[in-house]
């Protein structure tokens, strides 16, 4: 039943993601194109202008748009009317769960890529070379003066990159899914929640700053920043490793939250 | 016959308001059952309830043996009473949906079905009429093998030709071994389908008997004593 549910979101995903992934490698390979002419007149400077701010805007529109059907999929599947027919296959709820979230995550790595490979179509020839030139000085450099950690430090980043956007997503899924339990106004409801979020997380940071500032003032500082510079491959690993953990169980928490709702308190309208 | 549905103590609340209170029904297989009653009276609670979509405050109900949930949602077919289907797919695309996920569907019935009402199976769902939309819902449900159906109002708002429709449809596609539950108001088109009657009133049942019993001891139809039994 998981893989159909996959074969189903992702159907969904390419057909709504498929014309932006087209007009962003059309505006790209255009742009490149419009660059073998080197024209001194004002019309080809906006044409060819208008073309490199398309691509930029497209990027980010292409971005936007993954984020967008990530959320609208999750609130119109299964908290509109289609979820009295989400609701009544036969799949749990964290299949519901998972497979949305995992098929989101799918495709902004496969918008990733696809943004790659416009940049390449769009620098393609002199500047993307220049870019390959630099791009591996700064990684033989970053190896030599690191060492092998480097390669540990990449690995952790991007392991962070895939857990922060799946916790992410568990945020805005579980303001929807919260949102559920209010009797009107369901999506402002949402909306409230998120909000209540992003205060929660900034009184945390807020928090975390004044323990810092506070351990920074006192006597032992000195000691325990040479402590930290002295080993300051191992502080680096710790810290990348407990913001993965720390991802992790938020997402576990959300998740649990997001069944829970479903599961015991679910009211479609 | 077996028992196909079991109530024990059903007692749903939503805030102050009693929408099912202490309901005991049981439903045996081969029957097809009218749920009667007056608007908020419970019916689609009930029904939601089967389904799985509400969790009782109170009591047990299983269906086929099983709590609701993914055992007992492979073996009900549900008709809701809104157009439940992702407007921008095609008839093609949803009952494509409907073979990959219910292991009873009998695609080949629902592709008849859609023929023989001229439905071209390629067109988006936002593309069809009212009553379209309805018969697709109504064909993809029916073309189960299940051993249970729930229609909340599957007559109400079409067109008297459309009502007939879906009910010689229902009659003729459902496993005889199955029941089925037909939640409605217009009990005067459905009556003399219906094998057995339950009213249900302000969240309790009031009568559970069937249609044959209800005309001889009263001497009216069915829909004449909703009407005497729900006047106000």
């Amino acid at each position: 039943m998981v893989k159909k549910l996959f074969k189903h979101e992702i159907a969904f995903y390419f057909k709504r993601l498929l014309p932006f992934y087209i007009i962003l490698l059309s505006v790209a390979v255009f742009s490149r194109f419009l660059q073998n002419f080197e024209v001194d007149f004002f019309v080809y400077d906006i044409i060819y202008g208008s073309s490199i701010v398309t691509y930029f805007i497209m990027n980010f529109a292409v971005l936007a748009a993954v984020i967008v059907n990530a959320i609208v999929r999750f609130y119109k599947n299964l908290f509109t009317r289609e979820g009295y027919l989400s609701f009544t296959l036969p799949v749990t709820a964290t299949n519901h769960i998972f497979v949305k979230l995992l098929t989101a995550m799918l495709f902004s790595a496969i918008t990733t890529v696809i943004m790659f490979i416009s940049f390449i179509f769009f620098s393609f020839g002199d500047l993307f070379a220049e870019f390959c030139k630099a791009f591996s000085y700064l990684l033989k450099n970053a190896v030599k003066s690191i060492g092998i950690d480097a390669v540990f430090y990449i690995i952790e980043f991007v392991l962070l990159l895939i857990v922060s956007f799946a916790s992410t997503l568990f945020v805005y899924y579980t303001c929807i899914t919260i949102g559920q339990l209010a009797k009107k106004n369901r999506i402002a409801a949402a909306f409230g929640v998120y909000l209540i979020f992003y205060l929660i997380e900034q009184a945390i940071g807020t928090i975390l700053v004044i323990i810092f500032s506070a351990v920074s003032l006192s006597e032992n500082w000195n000691n325990i920043a040479q402590y930290i510079m002295d080993n300051i491959k191992t502080f680096a690993h710790i810290g990348l490793v407990g913001l993965i953990i720390t991802s992790l169980v938020s997402s576990f928490i959300l998740f649990i939250i997001d069944r829970h709702i479903i599961t015991k308190r679910l009211n479609l309208e | 016959m077996s028992e196909i549905l079991n109530c024990q103590g059903i007692t749903k609340k939503f805030g102050n308001v009693i929408a099912l209170c202490n309901l005991n029904l049981s439903i045996e297989s081969g029957k097809i059952v009218g749920l009667l009653g007056p608007n908020g009276s419970g019916k689609t609670t009930l029904i939601k309830l089967i389904n799985g979509l509400l969790q009782p405050d109170m009591g047990t109900i299983t269906v086929c043996g099983f709590k609701p949930g993914v055992e007992s949602k492979a073996l009900v077919s549900y008709l809701p009473d809104n157009n439940y289907l992702s407007d921008s797919m095609t008839v093609k695309q949803v009952v494509e949906l409907f073979e990959d996920f219910y292991e009873d569907f009998r695609s080949e019935l629902a592709y008849s079905m859609l023929e023989k009402l001229g439905i071209d199976i390629q067109r988006k769902l936002k593309t069809l009429s009212k009553g379209n939309k309805e018969k697709v819902s109504l064909i993809l449900v029916m073309s189960r093998n299940a051993l249970l159906y729930v229609l909340d109002e599957p007559i109400a708002g079409v067109d008297p030709a459309t009502r007939d429709y879906i009910i010689s449809t229902i009659i003729n596609n459902y496993n005889p071994q199955s029941s089925v539950i037909i939640s409605t108001h217009l009990i005067s088109d459905i009556e003399e389908v219906l094998d057995d009657v339950i009213f249900i009133k302000q969240g309790s049942l009031i009568l559970h008997k069937s249609a044959e019993e209800i005309r001889e001891e009263n001497g009216m139809s069915v829909d004449a004593l909703f009407r005497e039994a729900f006047k106000w």
